[in-house]
């Protein structure tokens, strides 16, 4: 059972328009794997789809051999695009609420690296800068021993100084056994912590590779591969 | 994983409403003082009009903020951005209803004691417990008619009912609401009219029934309240009605939980 994540002629239709039509997907356990493809091409209703968010329209999506439900919401760690914080917690509280309700949080991870960003645990959300916030929600999720992360542009609204630290976090803080989702346009960026690369393109994945395979087969950077795919 | 979510349910309200009822106690004791000292002077005068004032406003607040935190509260934490941790808990829908629920008819009550005590305070002189006393008797001597204990009985039962289906009314109509992408707040005041609608409907039709050849004991002096029989029979008539009407509520407020929850479940439509 090496297989994490499973899509079998999943669809998902929002009225007349076909967000997602026939994804077959199947993603190993392990891996840093970039999901990548323009804007509205379906990255974040997959992600959604596999995080119970949206109810899929057709087809299969299975994470560790289950429906999604309550119990891949366990195993599951999700970073959202936008900002989920409530307004009336203080960090310290929100930390509380993550330990309480996942089993996998780690309370010292978690103050480990506020400390290492300079964030105050006691300063309340609704004071904190759109940055800081992504910061703090980005920890609370790699706080959580997870055996599948989905990181939704997870650096877009960060400062480049904190960029290397969160990624150089999601590669030194993950466990083996784990694989990490992420989708994002800043490719050049997270180029070089990837193993896999998944392009999706009008709701159908176009391309699953190595980053090994397309350097030494297509002799090409994944950005330039990029480029090239999705050429306007 | 139920009394997780209604603790941090407590914690997410409890300041507005330690607020409010910090507030309400205020106005109560300033006003109760005020009509203690009662002194002729025209400054006086003009501050006890706007205590007064300010204390109908506060319990009118109090009764708009109850309402306004038990939908906004449902609205942000599921509907909005913050249902992306909501529901990416390892929690079921129906806990996240449940757990909604139990809190917001906690203060719902809570609001209604916390009138009724204040205007008790501000009331308390020896005309009124005069008063009470009078109306403690008369409801001593209608506790004597056949069906009265039963009619107190089906009353508070029937309250019980209302507490928990009156937030359902609001939650059933925000989980339709959502379902319109680009109108969730006009889908939701639409949801609203509908529910209510069928309520109305299902209410008309059982008033209808149950006052169908019963017109002697409601319209002309047929039967004359002030006697036994025929007070006894008007008691027998507001249980049947009270007890349908409860019937109805029970039915709506269950049908409201669960089209609710499978919306969540199934249909739920995050920006």
């Amino acid at each position: 059972m090496n297989t994490i994540l499973e899509c079998k002629g999943l669809r998902k239709n929002y009225g007349p328009f076909e967000a997602l039509s026939g994804v077959e997907l199947n993603l190993d356990r392990g891996k840093i794997i970039g999901l990548l493809g323009p804007n509205g091409s379906g990255k974040t209703t997959l992600i959604k789809l596999a995080n119970g968010l949206l109810a899929k329209t057709d087809g299969e999506l299975k994470i560790a051999g289950m429906e999604v439900g309550i119990e891949t919401k366990k195993i599951v760690s999700y970073l959202p695009e936008r900002t989920y914080l409530n307004n009336w917690m203080k960090v310290s509280q929100i930390i509380a609420y993550f330990k309480d309700f996942y089993d996998n949080f780690s309370e010292a991870k978690a103050y480990d690296m506020l400390k290492r960003l300079d964030i105050d645990p006691s300063a309340k959300l609704s004071t904190l800068s759109k940055g800081t916030k992504e910061k703090v929600q980005l920890i609370l999720v790699m706080s959580r021993d997870a055996d599948l992360y989905f990181l939704d542009e997870p650096i877009a609204g960060v400062d480049p100084a904190a960029r290397d630290y969160i990624l150089n976090t999601i590669i030194t803080n993950y466990n083996p056994q784990a694989t990490i989702v992420i989708s994002t346009h800043l490719i050049s960026d997270i180029e070089q912590i990837l193993d896999e690369v998944v392009f999706i393109q009008k709701g159908k994945i176009v391309l699953h590779k190595t980053v090994d395979e397309i350097r030494s087969i297509e002799g090409k950077s994944v950005d330039a591969l990029f480029r090239e795919v999705f050429k306007c | 994983m139920l009394g997780k979510l209604i603790k941090h349910e407590y914690k997410a309200t409890y300041k507005t409403f330690l607020l409010l009822y910090g507030g309400l106690l205020l106005l109560t004791l300033l006003n109760k003082v005020n009509l203690v000292i009662d002194i002729d002077n025209p400054i006086l005068d003009t501050v006890q009009t706007f205590l007064m004032f300010l204390y109908m406003i506060i319990i009118l607040a109090t009764f708009i903020v109850t309402i306004v935190v038990i939908i906004m509260r449902f609205y942000k934490s599921l509907l909005g951005d913050e249902g992306y941790l909501s529901f990416t808990l390892p929690v079921s829908a129906g806990s996240h209803l449940i757990s909604k629920l139990v809190v917001a008819a906690t203060w719902l009550v809570a609001s209604v004691v916390s009138i009724i005590i204040s205007l008790f305070v501000l009331l308390w002189d020896a005309e009124t417990i005069e008063f009470i006393n009078k109306g403690w008797n008369e409801f001593k001597n209608f506790l004597e008619y056949d069906g009265a204990v039963l009619f107190i009985f089906i009353l508070i039962i029937y309250l019980i009912i209302a507490v928990f289906t009156s937030p359902i009314t609001y939650y059933v109509s925000m989980a339709i609401g959502q379902l319109f992408t680009r109108h969730k707040l006009i889908g939701s005041v639409v949801g609203y009219f509908i529910y209510s609608m069928v309520s109305q409907i299902l209410s008309m039709i059982l008033l209808v029934a149950t006052t169908l050849g019963k017109w002697d004991l409601l319209s002309n002096g047929n039967v004359d309240l002030n006697t036994a029989l025929g007070a006894n029979e008007y008691i027998s008539y507001m249980n049947n009605l009270l007890i349908g009407q409860g019937i109805i509520m029970i039915i709506l407020g269950i049908g409201g939980f669960f089209v609710t929850k499978i919306l969540l479940e199934k249909k739920l439509n995050l920006d």
